[in-house]
């Protein structure tokens, strides 16, 4: 049966790895950024470094790294499930076939 | 002609004592003065003495040329920017037209007239003449980026700006022109492809290229069938509440709107966190009431219709968020590598819209099953949200906060899956129609507004930064990452769902169905 939790447990490890390894650094840059622009649209531009400002970045980086450890987690989590469906499909048919024979 | 005189008045007087190369490297040396750089410059071939002229070695000092008053004083203020300032007068006596051309722009007015601070010189924008690329040294891309940054020296630095009174704040970096030469477009427009390079004209000149019907022109040269309502569109300035009020107050809506309802869906998302891991805790402490278990066995949830939608949904939208938002943030160092995983800016920009395509056939393909379920009679289950939902919320709160022992019972769609569709659904309309607007700017400008062009241009991306951090943070969470849940539910895959988590998730329709004898009903 495909709907295996320990194998997409897995997966989704392997996913969050990968997130830290590749993905943390993007996810900080990109949520910072998205944090500055709300602030530039709320405040105007240029924006001052107060409080709500540095507020609201930090609520843009703390988003972008929890949205793409997300990604990635389910990312791994569907990978593994598909891997594990392919190899479950494979060994099925190596068993078949010699009973076929 | 000025030019020319003088130049012949100083090879006359340097003709008769004119050192060669070898004489004058003897002292020269680095780091005034780099040879390797010279040799592979495009003056390679050139004496020291054309340029600096008027050396007689056997005295080594210049002897200063007779040259007119008007001259003289050129001479005299471009000393303050370099200690040659003879051999940039020279500039023209093989760049002849150039330098006619720049001594009428905007950027030679200060030879002349009394401006505020020294404009720049011929070495000011080509850098060094020792060390000018031949041009086939660089690429288009390093040629254009070079001419960017030179212009940015005097024009995105606040205290030079404010000292030469030049319009304040414009940055170029931040505008499409400038974010696509940041991913890597050779092709990008650079500062000089507007505004013309030597003769660049003064704003308030009409002969500046970038004023009114010259503008509409300068625009239409990449954008065809451009008109005066395209060409408004574009500026510098950033938005403000004086000359940009449309782009500014449409930022300031979207902004407070991202902001105000991500908070609200953070909050939602750790109260409910929080009570997922209570209830952990409370049932293996066995502090919970027993409750039959539910029968194995799955139930569908979505059909081969919704599934597909989904997954087309699925695969455009994390394809538009990875092909846009490189573009959109290109100051941050991983853009231009994302691009470049999709053929630098031009394929991100083909990878974007085929995207957007997709994006727009899924939500047609819904619409038109949902056209058709009516047609048939099917049963739907419709996403408008009722007052059972308001109710819904108000108790699902109180759950969290441990005001109510229960979850309330959720029907097949609940307050969060309504709210995710609707958001979706405005979601849609203003990206694709957006996304349309941007895509054929010049076309859209022929019969719309330039207000509502500059709203679209703000809108789409503002709307797909909300849509992204929604989908990732919110539906990712309350699909995938619940703890009753992790790592990931199945149903999208397959469209099943099992007995346990419909009665655990929605237990009003787990309920309905049982009593129709559609399920087994729970063991006493």
């Amino acid at each position: 049966m495909w709907r295996n939790r320990k194998i997409a447990v897995t997966g989704a490890a392997v996913g969050f790895v990968l997130f830290l390894v590749f993905g943390l650094l993007p996810a900080l840059l990109y949520g910072g950024y998205a944090g500055l622009l709300l602030a530039t649209g709320i405040f105007g531009a240029p924006v001052e470094a107060s409080l709500l400002t540095r507020g609201l970045v930090m609520f843009g980086m703390a988003l972008g790294v929890f949205g793409t450890a997300a990604l990635f987690v389910v990312t791994g989590a569907a990978a593994g499930t598909a891997l594990a469906a392919v190899v479950a499909q494979w060994y099925g048919e190596r068993a078949a076939a010699p009973k076929q024979a | 002609m000025r030019a020319l005189s003088l130049a012949v008045v100083l090879a006359a007087t340097g003709a008769a004592a004119a050192p060669s190369n070898k004489t004058c490297l003897v002292c020269h040396t680095a780091p005034l003065f780099e040879a390797e750089a010279f040799s592979k410059s495009v003056h390679a071939g050139l004496q020291c003495a054309d340029c600096h002229k008027g050396y007689d070695f056997s005295v080594h000092h210049a002897k200063a040329p007779k040259v007119e008053p008007k001259t003289a004083a050129q001479l005299r203020k471009l000393s303050g920017k370099s200690g040659a300032p003879d051999a940039l007068i020279a500039c023209g006596g093989c760049h002849e037209s150039q330098q006619q051309d720049l001594l009428q722009s905007a950027h030679g007015r200060w030879l002349d007239e009394d401006r505020p601070a020294a404009g720049p010189t011929c070495t000011g924008c080509h850098g060094s003449a020792h060390a000018i690329p031949k041009s086939a040294a660089a690429t288009a891309l390093e040629r254009q980026t070079t001419i960017a940054a030179r212009c940015a020296g005097c024009h995105e630095d606040a205290e030079f700006t404010r000292r030469a009174r030049l319009a304040p704040h414009e940055s170029f970096s931040d505008t499409i022109h400038g974010r696509l030469l940041r991913l890597g477009n050779p092709r990008a427009p650079v500062c000089a492809s507007c505004h013309g390079s030597h003769d660049v004209a003064p704003m308030a000149s009409p002969a500046s290229m970038v004023v009114g019907g010259n503008k509409t022109k300068t625009c239409a040269e990449c954008h065809k069938g451009a008109t005066a309502g395209f060409a408004e569109t574009f500026t510098h300035v950033p938005p403000n509440k004086i000359t940009r009020k449309t782009p500014y107050y449409t930022a300031m809506f979207f902004s407070w709107m991202t902001s105000l309802v991500l908070t609200g869906l953070v909050v939602h998302l750790s109260f409910d966190a929080s009570s997922e891991l209570r209830l952990r805790w409370r049932r293996r402490k066995g502090n919970l009431p027993h409750e039959p278990a539910a029968a194995k066995g799955f139930v569908q949830r979505f059909d081969l219709h919704q599934l597909i939608q989904h997954w087309m949904m699925m695969f455009a939208t994390f394809t538009l968020l990875l092909s846009g938002w490189p573009l959109r943030a290109a100051s941050i160092h991983t853009s231009s590598s994302l691009a470049a995983l999709m053929g630098g800016a031009k394929g991100a920009s083909l990878v974007h819209r085929a995207a957007g395509i997709l994006f727009a056939v899924a939500a047609l393909y819904h619409l038109a099953y949902l056209t058709v379920c009516l047609i048939r009679r099917q049963k739907i289950h419709w996403m408008i949200p009722t007052p059972k939902d308001i109710r819904d919320v108000i108790q699902n709160v109180g759950f969290f906060l441990g005001l109510r022992k229960e979850r309330p019972r959720f029907e097949h769609f609940m307050y969060i899956e309504k709210f995710e569709y609707l958001a979706l659904f405005w979601g849609t309309i203003i990206i694709f129609t957006t996304g349309l607007v941007r895509w054929f700017p010049a076309w859209f400008a022929q019969w719309m507004s330039p207000r509502v062009i500059e709203l679209c241009q703000v809108a789409h991306s503002y709307e797909a930064m909300l849509a992204a951090l929604v989908l990732l943070v919110w539906h990712l969470y309350n699909v995938h990452l619940k703890a009753s849940i992790f790592p990931m539910s199945w149903v999208w895959i397959d469209g099943k769902i099992d007995l346990e988590a419909l009665k655990e998730e929605h237990r009003a329709e787990y309920d309905r169905l049982a009593a129709q004898g559609k399920l087994p009903r729970d063991e006493p």
